[in-house]
């Protein structure tokens, strides 16, 4: 079978796509995987280890040929159609846009395919977007609160959330040892990263200096990490942390050395670029500092135990005391996941990215008074709610795990209560959503959660990290337990009773739910 | 009338009417400084046009750097062909000299019309386009299509080769007044979108798109 996929965005989306590519890969056996990219992002070829052949859209030779006057009219559609010509020859069994944007829409009306996901047609008169998660795309950029990775993944009908996994070269491998063995001895090695080709997601260069020079609680390498045309101006960050008696080392290089390297630092701290999501296909931990336009929501860093700041008021974020809590912060989240300090960071909010049991991505919260943001957030998760829970049903597709958290994980923080359809109604009455759409969505939570009875490690996980009350979903678990426990097996009840008597020193468990679950697991048994 | 002479560097060359057509002192070192300089145009697809044959010193140097294209060298004095061929050697299919002399008969001429039917870059050497620049520079407008005449004769010679987007799905632009420069935004307008087809919709409107 063969697949084409059409990603003809920048590098940082063509790595959101990756886990989705890699699900394509591994649909059905044989699986031949074609992805068409920008010509400027030949060098991807490299990563992807999955794609069996990539082709090249040139868009800068065709816009530049367009623009110039001395250039043949005609010379970019012939180029156009030569190159669409040369894919429908390949004879496609399916085809994918993860660009949803016109110009992909209309390649891809051309791009022959038994079966089209996505935006594609001849024309305006006939642009449809097939596949709900697809067309779930197509909101206002506030009412995705989804990480592209996911909805991607979802919209080839795999569920649950994937890492971005990427290749490495092994030039690069030797390359990254090599100028890290001459200069490091064995401390902590930080990387900064940025610069961006979009200057309003750039912080002014002094902040990196003032943060940089905060870190300190361990003997630290900073190490400046820049593109080629970057060069110049990060010499002059170097030089500046130099002054101020940072150990301080410029590294530049190319996408794929820039893959080895920070598969081998300890933490990088980055604005919104493409080098974040290189950087989640590793373990270190990533601190990103999200401004100007930047969705964390959606293009955040998409992996476990990362820091975000989205940052809504600099000059507060930016003063002298900020930068040393954000500084402090780093350290104590780098030296055990600390949040302390990053609980009362101002002019930013604060979200650490989490993981849960490889089905969960979200953003949560960990500074400021939450009450009157996820009051807003709520409503408009309601509305966001019911308008999937009408997509699910007609995609078969299960609620994004992740949404479902964020909602749960917003009601338990404000309403203090889980999941109750009386609330959901009166929501409902605010919103466009059809009541029996959230009733849907809200069916699905209860299955999302309840089904998860077989992993109390991730409620153990969840009422770590958050302080859950966790009155409510304990008697979710209860309500699960007195109806569906015939289905659960007596080796899985002995291990949940041996997590429950273990439990016991989390403190803020209710201690009556334990006692009444393992009275009715005892019973069982 | 041909007459021949030695370069200062040896190598033997010709003028035209008592004008030179390439460097009378250094003219291969002058083809590769040319070269050097157009380079990245000529590379970018397989069919290049020159515009002046001259002394052919140019020619040679483009096809030995880059074997794989495809040069077709307009011509507007048909009398150079033969010494300028001594130049040049036999390199049938590499090299198409199309020569005339005016541009009606250019026109005419199958081999320039067929020019159009693929992708291809325009080069000038202007060393050899010097005695008579205007017909060079029509030749130019022709085949660059950027002219509501032009852009006619362009879609007119695509039809003949049963090109697609040809004469019949653009609408007629003649009798605007003046040189107009066309660009894809004008002939979006002037497209006859029920004579094309659905894959040349698709590009022209991805064009257009790139366009924004």
């Amino acid at each position: 079978m063969r697949v084409m996929a059409v990603c003809l965005l920048r590098i940082g989306d063509i790595l959101m796509c990756a886990p989705a590519l890699r699900a394509l890969k591994s649909k059905q056996k044989n699986v031949e995987l074609h992805v068409l990219v920008n010509s400027e992002f030949s060098f991807c070829r490299n990563l992807f280890p999955y794609v069996d052949k990539f082709h090249y859209f040139p868009r800068k030779d065709l816009q530049e040929n367009l623009g110039d006057p001395s250039e043949p009219i005609l010379n970019g559609f012939d180029v156009l159609k030569e190159l669409l010509h040369e894919l429908n020859q390949i004879g496609f069994d399916e085809l994918y846009n993860f660009t949803h944007n016109r110009l992909s829409g209309y390649l891809c009306g051309a791009i022959e395919a038994n079966d089209k996901h996505g935006m594609h047609g001849s024309n305006p008169e006939n642009l449809l977007i097939d596949g709900a998660w697809f067309r779930f795309l197509n909101r206002p950029a506030d009412q995705v609160n989804l990480h592209f990775s996911e909805i991607f993944l979802r919209s080839v009908g795999a569920d649950g959330i994937e890492k971005i996994a990427v290749r490495e070269n092994p030039d690069s491998i030797s390359w990254a040892l090599q100028t890290l063995r001459s200069f490091s001895n064995g401390e902590r090695l930080i990387g900064i990263q940025c610069f961006s080709n979009e200057e309003k997601k750039q912080l002014p260069f002094d902040y990196w200096t003032h943060l940089c020079s905060h870190l300190s609680s361990v003997p630290t390498t900073v190490l400046v990490i820049a593109a080629p045309w970057e060069a110049v101006q990060a010499q002059l960050i170097v030089e500046s942390l130099q002054a101020k008696q940072v150990r301080t080392q410029l590294v530049v290089c190319t996408f794929d050395q820039a893959l080895s390297l920070l598969k081998r630092l300890d933490c990088l701290l980055t604005i919104d670029t493409s080098i974040k999501h290189l950087a989640s296909t590793s373990d270190l931990t990533i601190f990103e500092f999200a401004t100007g336009g930047s969705r964390p929501h959606q293009t955040g860093v998409f992996g476990d135990q990362n820091v975000i700041f989205d940052i809504q008021e600099w000059e507060k974020f930016a003063s002298a005391s900020a930068v040393e809590s954000v500084a402090k912060g780093i350290e104590m989240f780098l030296q055990n996941q600390e949040l302390l300090f990053l609980r009362n960071i101002q002019g930013a909010i604060v979200y650490r990215t989490r993981v849960i049991n490889q089905t969960t991505w979200f953003l949560e919260q960990v500074n400021g008074s939450r009450m009157s943001q996820v009051g807003i957030q709520l409503l408009s998760h309601v509305k966001q709610i019911g308008e999937i829970a009408s997509l699910d049903a007609e995609s078969e597709a299960f609620l994004p795990s992740s949404l479902a958290f964020s909602i749960a994980n917003e009601f338990q923080n404000c309403l203090e209560g889980f999941f109750k359809l009386d609330q959901l109604k009166e929501l409902q009455n605010e919103s466009h959503a059809t009541l029996s759409s959230i009733k849907r969505a809200h069916d699905n939570l209860v299955r999302l959660f309840t089904g998860r009875i077989h992993s109390l490690d991730w409620i153990e996980e969840s009422q770590k990290n958050t302080h859950f009350d966790l009155s409510s979903i304990e008697r979710e678990i209860l309500t699960h337990f007195s109806s569906k426990s015939d289905v659960v097996g007596i080796t899985e009840l002995r291990k949940i009773q041996e997590k429950l008597n273990r439990s016991y020193r989390f403190e803020s468990w209710n201690l009556k739910f334990i006692r009444t679950l393992k009275n009715h697991i005892t019973e069982k048994i | 009338m041909i007459e021949f002479t030695t370069a200062r560097e040896g190598q033997r060359i010709f003028k035209w009417s008592g004008r030179l057509l390439c460097s009378s002192i250094a003219p291969q070192k002058e083809a590769k400084k040319w070269l050097e300089n157009h380079k990245a145009r000529i590379q970018k697809y397989q069919n290049v046009v020159i515009m002046g044959l001259g002394n052919g010193f140019h020619v040679l140097e483009t096809i030995q750097a880059l074997r794989n294209r495809k040069l077709h060298v307009i011509n507007f004095c048909p009398e150079i062909l033969v010494p300028a061929l001594s130049t040049i050697g036999n390199r049938e299919g590499q090299i198409i000299i199309i020569s005339a002399s005016n541009i009606e008969e250019l026109k005419r001429t199958e081999k320039f019309r067929a020019i159009l039917q693929n992708p291809f870059s325009v080069v000038d050497f202007p060393p050899a386009m010097g005695f008579d620049i205007n017909l060079y520079a029509k030749a130019k407008e022709l085949l660059l299509g950027r002219t509501s005449e032009s852009l006619s004769f362009y879609a007119e010679a695509r039809a003949q080769f049963g090109s697609s987007f040809a004469l019949n799905e653009i609408k007629e632009t003649r009798g605007q007044s003046g040189v107009q420069l066309v660009d894809l935004k004008q002939m979006r307008q002037n497209t006859r979108w029920d004579q094309v087809s659905e894959i040349d919709s698709c590009v022209i409107h991805a064009l257009g798109e790139l366009t924004k």
